[in-house]
């Protein structure tokens, strides 16, 4: 979950917190401070200080307030001192731990002192509730955190399965048009072929109409053939066509005018990058739709055997908080970036998104 | 060479080093004291003492300037270990300064001034206090020139308020009472002490003095690049 960077956090807040107490201490216990209590102030800024510098169990603070039980036996004031560790123990939840240096303060103070003990308590157990809050929220936030991470990760596995998918179809396909050919095509053709055969010995033997029958028979099973290869060729060129129409359509039914340039063939390319390529343009169009106002929008897609490089120029820039932060961007590029390529972005006089992808899978 | 000797090299090449740690020391036995008090000379060593340990803490900040910390960070070198190294070689030099003023002192004043054996203690003391004050001083800035220049200023009025370059006695009362707060205070307080001869009230100073030392090591030891 985002922070904002002038925010505090718990631990800060208790600081903070123990620092205006200490302050305020200095400030009750001043007209008294001779140097012997200065020196019992100094030590519990010292243990305090020491804590903050090291991870010491918090346990240890009891201990040190029991010294300073003891101190106070001397030096009357020091109870006052008390109440940091009172708040300290609060701040922890630790209420068993507190209760008797409370009490012992209460008993000891008069009564306008007595207040702050009773205020270092109340603060302390503000700041527990808050950090028990706190606690709460930054773990709901790291679950969804976790949750957006699996996600992310079932969408690269998504990814790859798409492209075995494709991998199948194509090899399922390739095997519905074998058996096209062998089954009906062959079938038709061998039949055509021994049909032609026998028309030659008919009018070797002058059998003229048996001959004609025969060409007649011939001619409808070349005619099934043609059909037959024509599906067949059909069937071969349906994928082709749809992801290039596909691409092309999206950008005749985008809201502005797109100036597009295409040169090489999407058919080059692997299945997968077909795929990013389509969703980067989709993702792309759809930002300019949101953010942008544009005049003008220029496309540029070049295709070769190695690389497919596309790039999407508009002159209505997009908003700064918009940049580069949105999940759309931020997903376009990693997937992008799981093929081997890559995406940047210009911003100038106009906004312009560079894709770069290998023509050929690159991903393990 | 190790850390620590590099360090105590660093610190004697600079110029200034040797005239603040050696000759200064002995100017200050020249300066006229009051009647029925410790020479003002023993007050007035606070001050020389405090901007000695500010030179000395210079090769630290240095270090961090020049992006040094960052390699040493790099390197199998502990940072407890270099800063160890660094303000032990700094502490020496000082512990000399405190013994060359102490025996200068001894050999102008004569031996029965004071119980110089505890006086010399009370100053180590205050030196260990003023270089740890220095470090966690100069943690707060990145450029030891502008750390310099507002600690003169300050550690001056500092000095000048909790009774070093000025007698205790003559400031007000109510700042007599808010200087407690200071840390250059103990010393000041510590040779009011040796000059009633109170053995518990030096200790007490010297005690206090080491607690600031320890606070002021805490903030100023946190490794920062």
């Amino acid at each position: 979950m985002h922070q904002s960077t002038y925010s505090l956090g718990c631990e800060q807040v208790t600081r903070l917190v123990t620092m205006l107490l200490l302050a305020s201490l200095l400030l009750l216990l001043f007209e008294k401070l001779d140097v012997p209590l200065m020196l019992v102030f100094l030590l519990v800024l010292f243990s305090l200080l020491l804590r903050w510098r090291f991870a010491l169990n918090p346990r240890f603070f009891l201990i040190d307030a029991a010294v300073l039980v003891v101190v106070s036996y001397f030096q009357q004031d020091a109870v006052l001192l008390l109440g940091l560790y009172i708040f300290s123990f609060a701040s922890r939840m630790q209420l068993v731990a507190l209760t008797p240096f409370f009490l012992y303060c209460l008993i000891k103070l008069p009564l306008p002192l007595a207040l702050f003990p009773v205020l270092g308590l109340l603060l302390g157990l503000l700041v527990a509730l808050w950090r028990k809050e706190s606690d709460a929220v930054r773990r709901e936030a790291d679950e969804l955190r976790l949750k957006v991470h699996r996600l992310q990760e079932e969408e690269q596995h998504l990814l790859l399965d798409y492209q075995d998918a494709q991998q199948l179809s194509r090899l399922e396909e390739r095997n519905h048009i074998a058996r096209i050919l062998h089954d009906s095509l062959g079938h038709e053709l061998t039949a055509a072929h021994l049909t032609l055969k026998a028309l030659g010995s008919l009018l070797q033997r002058n059998e003229v109409e048996k001959a004609l029958d025969s060409q007649a028979k011939a001619l409808v099973r070349l005619e099934n053939s043609l059909d037959q290869l024509k599906l067949a060729v059909r069937q071969l060129q349906r994928d082709d066509d749809t992801a290039n129409q596909r691409l092309r359509q999206l950008f005749e039914q985008f809201n502005y005018p797109v100036d597009l340039h295409q040169s090489g063939d999407i058919e080059v390319l692997d299945p997968a990058v077909q795929q990013v390529l389509y969703s980067a343009v989709k993702e792309a169009l759809t930002n300019i739709a949101k953010h942008a106002k544009p005049a003008m929008v220029r496309a540029q897609l070049a295709i070769t055997g190695t690389t497919t490089r596309l790039m999407l120029e508009n002159d209505g820039l997009f908003d700064q908080k918009n940049e580069e932060t949105g999940n759309g961007l931020r997903y376009m590029r990693r997937r992008v970036e799981a093929l081997g390529g890559s995406v940047s972005i210009q911003r100038d006089e106009t906004f312009r998104l560079l894709i770069t992808l290998p023509s050929k899978k690159e991903m393990g | 060479m190790t850390i620590f000797l590099f360090a105590l090299q660093q610190n004697l090449k600079q110029r200034i080093s040797l005239l603040l740690l050696l000759v200064l020391p002995l100017v200050l036995l020249f300066i006229p004291s009051m009647t029925g008090s410790l020479p003002m000379g023993f007050s007035l060593f606070g001050l020389l003492n405090l901007y000695s340990a500010f030179l000395l803490t210079r090769p630290i900040v240095e270090d961090r300037m020049q992006k040094i910390v960052v390699r040493i960070a790099a390197s199998p070198i502990s940072h407890a270990y270099y800063l160890s190294s660094h303000l032990l070689a700094s502490l020496l030099l000082l512990a000399v300064q405190c013994l060359v003023f102490v025996v200068a002192s001894i050999l102008y004043f004569g031996p029965h001034v004071t119980n110089y054996l505890v006086l010399f203690l009370l100053y180590v003391s205050y030196s260990a206090m003023v270089l740890s004050l220095s470090l966690a001083w100069n943690s707060m800035f990145r450029s030891y020139n502008t750390s310099f220049a507002l600690f003169s200023g300050i550690g001056s009025i500092m000095c000048l308020v909790s009774g070093l370059s000025f007698p205790l006695s003559l400031l007000p009362q109510s700042v007599q009472t808010m200087v407690r707060i200071l840390p250059t205070y103990y010393l000041a307080n510590g040779l009011l002490m040796l000059g009633k001869q109170s053995g518990s009230g030096v200790l007490l100073s010297a005690v206090v003095l080491w607690v600031f030392t320890g606070i002021f090591l805490l903030i100023g030891s946190k490794r920062r690049f």
